[in-house]
Parts: C-alpha cells; sequence; structure tokens
C-alpha cells in the first residue's frame, strides 16, 4: 500500500510540473505582460526596456519558467510584480478565506447529496424520488453565474434578508460574516450536490438489485439493516470515485462565485492576476489548487482500499 | 412422515409490468416433510424460481402480486399481516441458496460476518458465540483452515467454496427446510458432485427437509425422494422419484426423458426433441398449456377446460387426461445411419503451447506470473469425424478452439489443416482459411448483432467472401440456408431479440454454414439451452454432418452430450489432454482417475442406476492455471496419486489401440477396481 501511495505521489508531481509548465506557456502566449500595465500610459521603451530587464522579463520564456521553478526547491514563489509583495505571503491570507468556503460546500454537498439519493433510491418511482430528481436535475444544468444573481436578487435586493456581496473575517463580526457566506456556499454547492445526487441514486439502485442484497433479505433481515450494512458499503465506490471529481469542479465553481460576491479569495485573485499579467500569482494560485486535488485524490484513492478488500488486494500487487 | 413442514396451498403469482402482465405461476400445490428431499424439475421460465421465492415473499412487489398460501407452522407466510413473523422464518427456519454463489455473497464484508450475522439475528446470540458457531459451521461444510478463513473475503475463495459458504450460512439456523434454487448449476461436475453429496448428508443428518429446484433431470433422479415437473407455472405431474422415471404420466414429463442425452444410452441414440418452444406467459395458459407442443394430444385436450390432477399411481398425480400415454417412446432408438470415416486426417494438431501473462496492477500493468493454458496438446481429428473435447471450466478448451481459428496465436507448436500450417498463414491467407473453418459459438444472445435483421446475419458471409453473383442468387442461397436449419424463411426481417434462444442458435449455425464449410467448431454451443431445445439443436447438427460432410470439434462440459454426439472424445484437464480414445471405449472403460470422476459426477435420469452407482467423488477444487500443481496436475485432487505423482508429468501413451491415458498408473487402478467389483 504504502508504495502504491508513492507511486501515486510521484504521478500526480509530474502532472502538476506539466500543468504549471502549460499554465506559464498559456501567460506567455497573451498578449502584453505585467510591465505593459505597470507603467501604462508612462510607457516609453527606454523605460520598459529597463524595466523589464530589473523583472527578468527580457529572458527567454523557458529559462523564467526553470527560474521559477528553481526558486519552489527553495521554497521561494516568487514576488508579485503588481503587489509587490512575496507570493507566499499573498496566498496564505487568501487561501483561508476560499477554503472555508470550498469545504463548506464540500462537507454540505457530500451530506446532504447522499442523503437524498439514497432517499430517491429507496422510494424509486415514488413521489420524493420525482421531486428530488427534479431538482437534481435543474441544480445539474443551471449555470452557477446565472444562479448567483438570481439568489443576488432574490434574497438581497427583494428580500432583504442576506447581504448582497461582500466579506468579513469572522473574527471580526461572525455573525455577519456566516451572513455573507450563506449564498456563496450555497451557489458553489449546488451542481456538486446534485451530481451527488443522481451519483448515489443510481449507485444505490444498482446495488439494491445484486444477489447479495437478495441474499441478505432472504436471511432475514430488515430493510434498514440490509440498506446500511450491504447496500451503502458497496455502493460507496462510485460515490467516492465522483468525490473526487467534486473537488476539482468545486475550484471552478469558487472562482466564479468568488467574483459574483466579491469575496476577497483565491479565486479572485486568480482572475485578477490573470488581467495584471502577474505570473508568478497565476502560477502560485494553479500550484496550491493543483496540490490540493492531488490530496483530495489520494485521500479517495486510499480510502477505496478500506471500503473494499478486492482494490486493497490489486494495490498490494502493484 | 405425518408432519408437514410446509404446505403451499394454490400458489399464484403475476408480475403486472406496465405494458403486459406474466403469469408466471398458476396455482402451484406441494408440501415438504421432515428429512425430505424434493426435486421441482422443468425448463428454463416455467416458474420454478419464482413459485420458491413467492412463499417467501422475495419476489419484488411490486411488480408481483402473489395470491394463496404457504402454511408454515400454522401460519401463513404469503399473508402480507404475517410480514414480521415471515421475517423471522426467513434466513432461520427457512433457508435458502442461490444459483450464483459468487455474486450471492456480498464483496466488502468479511465471510464469516456474512454467516454471523444472520446467527446473531434468528438464535439472538452474542457475537463471540457467534462466531464461534460460525467457525464451526465453516468446518462442516469442509472449509479448509475455518478460523483464518473467517476474516477472507469472497473474492478470496473459490465458486464451489463460495457454494458452501451460502450452505453454511443457510444451515446456520438449525432450518426447518433447505431450498436451493439451482444451487450447483453454475458449478463443475466434480464440484457440483461434492457440494449435493455434502447437503444430502448434511440434511440426513438433521432431518432438515431439502428441496431442489434444478433443470437436470439426473440431479433429481439422484438425490430426490419425491419429484415436482412444472411447466408453464403449473405442476403438472408429482410423485415419487422412482414412479416419474419408470412410469411417467404426463406427455412433457416423457418429452423430457426423451430429449436428454443420458450416460447410460447404449446405443448412438437420436434424441427425441420437444418440437416448439414453452409459452412466454404473457396470457393465462387455457386447458392444457403442453397442447401446443404435445405429441400426444387427443381430441378431447382442445375441448376440455378442467385439468384437475388425477392420481396415476401411489401418491402419484399427474394433470395428463390421456390415460394410454405412449412410454415406451423413451427408449426407441431412430438409429441414425452408422457413420463411416475414412482414415483421412483434416486436422493436426502438434504440441501446442500457449501461456498467457498474468497481468496485474491498475495503471502500470506488471506481469506477475503467467497461466499455462494449453500445454503440449495433440489432436488428430479424421474427415467426417466429431472429436468431443470436455473438461471442467477455464481448462482450456475455448484457448484451443480460438487458436484453430486463428483468433490467438499459439506460443510454440503447429496445428496442420489438410497439410497447412495454420499458424504460419499471413492475415489474409488466414482469413481465407475461415472460410473453411467456422465457429459456433456459446451464448446465441451475445453473438448476434442486435441491429441486424436474421436475414443479413446469414447472409453476411456471403457477401465479406464474395459468394454469390447478384441479388436473386444472394437470396435464393439465405433461404437455402433457413430451411437447411429449420427456420422459417419468413423469419429473415426479425431481429435477434425477437427470437428464442433455440433460434437463435439455429441462426448461429446457418452463418457458420454459408461459406461452405469443411470443418466446424462448436464451442459450447448448446449449455446456454433447455434440454428440449439443446435436443433439437445437437439433432440438427447431427444431420448437417451426414448431408455436408462436415467435421466437428465439438467442445462442451457436459460429458454426456459429448458422448452422445462425438466419435472420438478427447478429455482436458488444466491445458492437458489427459485422456483420449473413440467414444466407446472411453466411457465405458475410462482409465485415467480424472475421467473416471468426471464420468462418476456426471447424475443419470434414473433413479434405479443412480441407487446402485458408486461415486467416486474428488476432493478439492480446480486449482487456478496460473498455479499449476507439478508433474500430473491432477495429483492433489488424485485418490491414487503417490509421491511420484508430483515429480514427473506422465505421458501420454497407448494402452489399447486408440486409446491413450496419460497416468502411468491407470492400469493398475482399473484393474484393483474391476476386481473389488466382480467381488462384491
Ligand atoms: N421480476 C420479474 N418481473 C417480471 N417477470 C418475471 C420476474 N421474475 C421472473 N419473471 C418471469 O416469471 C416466469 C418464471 O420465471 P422463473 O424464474 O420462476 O423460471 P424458472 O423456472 O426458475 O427458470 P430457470 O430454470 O431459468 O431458473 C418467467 O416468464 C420470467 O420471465
Ligand atoms: S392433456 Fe392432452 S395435450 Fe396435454 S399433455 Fe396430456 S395428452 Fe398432451
Ligand atoms: S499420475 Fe498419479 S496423480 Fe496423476 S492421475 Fe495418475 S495416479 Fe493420479
Ligand atoms: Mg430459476
Amino acid at each position: 500500500m504504502t508504495q502504491y501511495i508513492v507511486k501515486k505521489i510521484f504521478q500526480a508531481l509530474l502532472v502538476l510540473l506539466i500543468v504549471t509548465f502549460i499554465s506559464y506557456l498559456i501567460m506567455e502566449l497573451i498578449p502584453g505582460d505585467a510591465v505593459d500595465f505597470l507603467l501604462g500610459l508612462e510607457a516609453t521603451p527606454e523605460k520598459a526596456a529597463a524595466l523589464r530587464a530589473s523583472l527578468n522579463l527580457d529572458k527567454p520564456f523557458i529559462v523564467r519558467y526553470f527560474m521559477w521553478l528553481g526558486g519552489l526547491f527553495r521554497g521561494d514563489m516568487g514576488t508579485s510584480i503588481f503587489y509587490n509583495d512575496s507570493v507566499t505571503n499573498i496566498l496564505v491570507k487568501k487561501l483561508l478565506v476560499t477554503f472555508r468556503m470550498g469545504f463548506a460546500a464540500l462537507i454540505i454537498s457530500t451530506v446532504v447529496g447522499i442523503t437524498l439519493g439514497v432517499v430517491s433510491a429507496v422510494n424509486r418511482g415514488g413521489f420524493w424520488d420525482n421531486l428530488i430528481s427534479f431538482f437534481a436535475n435543474i441544480g445539474i444544468s443551471i449555470p452557477a453565474f446565472w444562479l448567483g444573481i438570481l439568489f443576488i436578487i432574490l434574497f438581497a435586493v427583494k428580500m432583504k434578508v442576506l447581504p448582497v456581496q461582500g466579506y468579513t473575517d469572522p473574527s471580526a463580526d461572525f455573525w455577519l460574516h456566516t451572513k455573507q457566506m450563506v449564498m456563496p456556499v450555497i451557489v458553489t454547492a449546488v451542481g456538486a450536490l446534485s451530481s451527488m445526487v443522481r451519483q448515489t441514486r443510481s449507485a444505490v439502485l444498482e446495488t439494491i438489485s445484486q444477489d447479495y442484497v437478495r441474499t441478505a433479505r432472504e436471511k432475514g433481515l430488515r430493510e434498514r439493516a440490509i440498506l446500511i450494512k450491504h447496500v451503502l458499503r458497496n455502493a460507496l465506490i462510485p460515490i467516492l470515485t465522483l468525490l473526487g471529481m467534486q473537488i476539482r469542479v468545486l475550484f471552478g465553481g469558487v472562482v466564479i462565485v468568488e467574483n459574483i460576491f466579491a469575496i476577497p479569495g483565491m479565486g479572485r485573485l486568480l482572475v485578477n492576476s490573470v488581467f495584471n499579467r502577474d505570473i508568478t500569482v497565476v502560477q502560485g494560485c494553479i500550484l496550491i489548487m493543483g496540490i490540493v486535488v492531488i490530496i483530495a485524490n489520494l485521500l479517495v484513492d486510499v480510502s477505496y482500499g478500506f471500503v473494499d478488500p478486492r482494490i486493497r488486494e490489486i494495490k498490494d500487487v502493484a | 412422515m405425518d408432519k408437514t413442514v410446509l404446505n403451499v396451498n394454490k400458489l399464484q403469482t403475476e408480475f403486472r409490468m406496465r405494458r403486459y402482465t406474466v403469469y408466471a405461476v398458476n396455482g402451484v400445490s406441494y408440501d415438504i416433510h421432515p428429512g425430505e428431499i424434493v426435486g421441482v424439475v422443468g425448463e428454463s421460465g416455467c416458474g420454478k424460481s419464482v413459485s420458491q421465492m413467492s412463499t417467501l415473499r422475495l419476489v419484488p412487489s411490486p411488480p408481483a402480486h402473489i395470491a394463496g398460501n404457504a402454511v408454515y407452522e400454522g401460519k401463513d407466510l404469503v399473508d402480507p399481516s404475517n410480514a414480521e413473523y415471515l421475517r423471522s422464518v426467513r434466513g432461520g427456519k427457512i433457508a435458502m441458496i442461490f444459483q450464483e454463489p459468487m455474486t450471492s455473497l456480498n464483496p466488502v464484508m468479511k465471510v464469516g460476518e456474512q454467516i454471523s450475522e444472520a446467527i446473531r439475528l434468528h438464535m439472538k446470540l452474542g457475537a463471540n458465540e457467534a462466531r464461534a458457531r460460525t467457525i464451526e459451521l465453516m468446518k462442516k461444510v469442509r472449509i479448509p483452515d475455518a478460523e483464518e478463513r473467517y476474516e477472507s473475503y469472497p473474492h478470496e475463495f473459490s465458486g464451489g467454496m463460495c457454494q458452501r459458504l451460502m450452505i453454511a450460512m443457510a444451515m446456520s439456523c438449525d432450518p426447518d427446510l433447505l431450498i436451493a434454487d439451482e444451487s450447483t448449476t453454475a458449478l463443475d461436475v466434480t464440484i457440483q458432485a461434492q457440494i449435493l453429496e455434502m447437503l444430502r448428508d448434511v440434511v440426513r443428518e438433521t432431518q432438515t427437509a431439502l428441496l431442489i429446484v434444478t433443470h437436470n433431470l439426473g440431479i433429481v433422479a439422484r438425490y430426490a425422494d419425491k419429484i415436482y415437473v412444472m411447466y408453464a407455472g403449473s405442476v403438472v405431474e408429482y410423485g415419487r422419484a422412482a414412479d416419474i422415471f419408470t412410469a411417467p404420466s404426463h406427455a412433457y414429463t416423457i418429452g423430457l426423458l426423451n430429449s436428454v442425452p443420458r450416460l447410460d444410452d447404449d446405443k448412438d441414440r437420436m434424441l427425441m426433441p420437444i418440437e416448439g418452444f414453452p409459452p412466454n406467459l404473457q396470457s393465462r395458459p387455457e386447458g392444457c398449456a403442453f397442447s401446443a407442443r404435445c405429441t400426444q394430444k387427443l381430441p378431447e385436450c382442445a375441448s376440455c377446460s378442467e385439468f384437475p390432477l388425477k392420481m396415476v399411481g401411489d401418491g402419484h398425480y399427474s394433470l395428463c387426461i390421456n390415460d394410454h400415454l405412449d412410454r415406451s417412446q423413451r427408449r426407441s432408438d431412430t438409429l441414425f445411419e452408422a457413420k463411416r470415416i475414412p482414415d483421412e486426417t483434416l486436422l493436426e494438431i502438434r504440441g501446442l503451447h500457449r501461456e498467457f501473462p498474468v497481468k496485474k496492477g491498475i495503471l502500470f500493468k506488471k506481469t506477475v506470473g503467467k497461466v499455462h493454458a494449453l500445454n503440449d496438446v495433440n489432436l488428430r481429428i479424421r474427415r467426417g469425424e466429431t472429436l468431443g473435447l470436455v473438461g471442467e471450466s477455464g481448462c482450456g478448451k475455448t484457448t484451443l478452439a480460438r487458436s484453430i481459428l486463428g483468433l490467438i496465436s499459439p506460443t510454440s507448436g503447429e496445428i496442420l489443416y489438410q497439410g497447412t500450417d495454420l499458424t504460419k498463414l499471413d492475415k489474409r491467407k488466414t482469413r481465407e482459411m475461415r472460410k473453411d473453418i467456422q465457429l459456433i459459438f456459446q451464448d446465441p444472445f451475445a453473438s448476434l448483432d442486435p441491429r441486424m435483421s436474421i436475414g443479413s446475419i446469414i447472409g453476411e458471409p456471403l457477401v465479406v467472401h464474395k459468394l454469390t453473383s447478384g441479388k436473386a442468387e444472394y437470396l435464393k442461397r439465405v433461404e437455402e440456408l433457413f430451411i437447411m436449419v429449420g427456420l422459417d424463411p419468413s423469419l429473415r426481417d426479425r431481429s435477434p431479440h425477437e427470437l428464442s434462444g433455440g433460434q437463435r442458435q439455429r441462426v448461429g449455425i446457418a452463418r457458420a454454414l454459408a461459406s461452405e464449410p469443411r470443418f466446424l467448431v462448436c464451442d459450447e454451443p448448446v449449455s446456454a439451452l433447455d434440454v428440449s431445445v439443446q435436443a433439437q439443436i445437437l439433432n440438427l447438427l447431427e444431420r448437417l454432418q451426414r448431408e455436408l460432410g462436415l467435421t466437428y470439434l465439438f467442445i462442451a462440459h457436459d460429458l454426456s452430450v459429448v458422448r452422445h454426439i462425438s466419435d472420438t472424445i478427447a478429455v482436458m484437464y488444466l491445458g492437458r489432454i489427459v485422456e483420449k480414445g473413440d467414444w466407446k471405449t472411453l466411457c465405458k472403460n475410462p482409465m485415467h482417475p480424472y475421467t473416471r470422476a468426471l464420468l462418476s459426477a456426471v447424475p443419470i435420469p434414473d433413479p434405479e442406476i443412480e441407487r446402485t452407482r458408486n461415486i467416486e467423488a474428488i476432493k478439492g477444487d480446480v486449482p487456478s492455471v496460473s498455479r499449476l500443481p507439478g508433474g500430473c496436475s491432477f495429483h492433489p485432487r488424485c485418490p491414487y496419486a503417490s509421491a511420484d505423482c508430483a515429480a514427473a508429468v506422465p505421458e501420454l501413451r497407448e494402452t489399447e489401440p486408440g486409446h491413450f491415458v496419460a497416468c502411468p498408473v491407470a492400469d493398475a487402478i482399473r484393474g484393483a477396481k474391476s476386481q473389488a467389483g466382480s467381488a462384491e
């Protein structure tokens, strides 16, 4: 098992290298660079050239990428040209904001999603199933930004129960913080929750028709015991797979939601930095998101083994 | 025997689907006494399983609607108001064992836990006591190292062992009644014999009633005291086992007995299939459900509306109103004219080996071992003969078939077809050769493209090999093929799913015949079919062989089928041929201990013979081909094994003209056995 994990981590690092390289390349290919933004109208060719030289921007792209990479190994993520501060400092502040929100959305979508999925499957074809499936289908197809705007209009502008946007640190005003976070968290969670409902429902339905569930019923177990001991654990594998993917999806959602609700998190930082051509910050964001996704997937991978002994065995051999 | 364990009365189950209703069970009554073994037989879809599951309300409801009653200890289990009581009976006093042992156990739960779960529930024992009892039960069903194996998961067991675990689970709360629904059908014959012998011993010892549901007449002949024959959702005849076999009193029972090939047929008997197919039960059968297929119909059969159970003997009842049924047909031998096989080699296999690497891992596949699927196989097939190849699952039969067809290339060895080595042909030549060598598949469902009409399926090879010129000739040839295999040409526009299993297999045969091949490889061609339909297909294959001068390699796991159709038989075990010879010698005078075990494991549908037969049960499971035992691969299971056997691979040697055996002590064993036999 440890050998398997080591191998997985190694693969993940490789992927990370490729992803950061590609994002560097993309930033390079977008016209304009940080200097154009910093100097704005004052730009003269001489000034620009001098600044570029001082920021190493005159070096070839590939050299700069490896300089950045070399910095990473020394624990240095580089300096933001725009904020004139170390990227590590900038990210740490934003990270906490984003994580708090993403984590809340993840917990809600998973717990509520699995519960509704099970309810739906158990009452297959019944009233609750139809109702839940109906909303799950809407939830999957609705774009986050549209839902966000809808929420703002409804709850903030019309009903005035929640603040329109903004962010307050929980240590400053916890109640306000909570109220401000309600809409963003829900909007982030809706898509993930809906796919979780659908995945759980189909996994449970699939499992219910298996022979061993018939055996369990034949043993005289109560339906609830069958559901918990025999059905859910077997249905967990496809659910876990989805969970691994959800993390990525949630990050995508966070970027949009932070921008709609003006939340100073990593998503907002990423978008602003792309506009500012602040390449080190962009790379930093991508790196952190990549690492989180990798860790999440590793956790999912390891937990497969706990759920299914057959997978455990295969991994021991590999 | 006055106390009944379960009394089922006028049970009816129908599945009310959205667009139609399936009348699966139509008034089934039976009762079963302590210590009694009852057999329920009938063809697929006749309602055997549904009637058993209905008594325990295990059918999904809705769509199922159940009527009638099933009385256990004075309470009706079918009555929904007794649901709570039923749950306490299920798995406790009445337990069921199902067909697919591998999928019937929860893959993510320790097997010991799964057994003790039922014990804790029904016997109200604590965790430790339940564990102790579980281990005791696992020992009883002969699971080696029961203590350690308690912690194992189902995938760590073979099919036979899973089934033994299921039996342990079913026996765990001292049931009064055990229902075994096709519980050995998916297993190899030697394992099937082991399990059934064990099951019988266990129920005899504990006075448990056992209900065996099966389509295998041999099994009920060997084990059952009483037999119920089902057709189209009704019990059409029942009585003591001996009476059912010696004096069958329903035309369907007689038909069934006539259509099975038997190991003890003394001649090349032509099977007597029941023509037509069982009804689909989408309307409630009126009058005699069998009348559409019955060859002994009376004029009254059509007009009569009431078919009451009528007593035909002591405890022997039948629904058939014909009092003068012709039973003589059973043994009538519509002999084919004896085949004359010239001594001319059509196909010769020399020293064929095939190894498969065993790969494990998810992303980086790593070779962790190899499977020796074919190990020095030598065979000769003469023009016009049928070579039967038997062996248990995983012994390499299909690998051999696929090698001959050029679908996989052997690791080493030669396959000479009329002198040309097929393994050395290039792609184009192989394709050309495929015109001459065709395959008939096991599963007629999976092998036909569901989007094509059966006319174009059959005609496809004509187009591929450009065998006809012009539309008219094509259509004529397709029609010819339809008629050749006994299919109505008007079915040509149907798609495969609109046909029955037997019809589909005919389509498969017609397609194989389209390119006028000389050699047909039949890989388990009848194992997915019901006995009455199986007989139709076997007869068809025999007829076609005579008419078209075909040569067959006939692969099957069912020795009685192979024996029926083959001129020469080769027995395979773990990739090696262990014995071969002409069918008569091999079946009358089996030499290799494995062949002997195989033959004795196959039950014969005749209680008289079964009672006097002595079963050479062999122990243990078929080992995995990836961990072949050294020396004679059979030695871990062989009752005659000595130290030498593990040391060297025995050579295939000729013990009498044309009879080859791969066991050095075979003659001695046989000698000792027949002496013991004559001394008795
Ligand atoms: N859940 C279900 N819904 C609808 N029809 C069903 C269902 N289960 C069984 N049937 C139908 O009931 C009939 C009897 O089925 P059953 O399984 O009892 O046959 P069987 O005699 O056990 O056959 P086999 O030998 O193949 O096991 C069949 O026509 C089948 O299609
Ligand atoms: S009742 Fe008539 S139709 Fe039915 S099986 Fe008997 S003879 Fe045949
Ligand atoms: S060689 Fe030995 S182990 Fe093999 S079949 Fe003969 S007696 Fe049995
Ligand atoms: Mg069945």
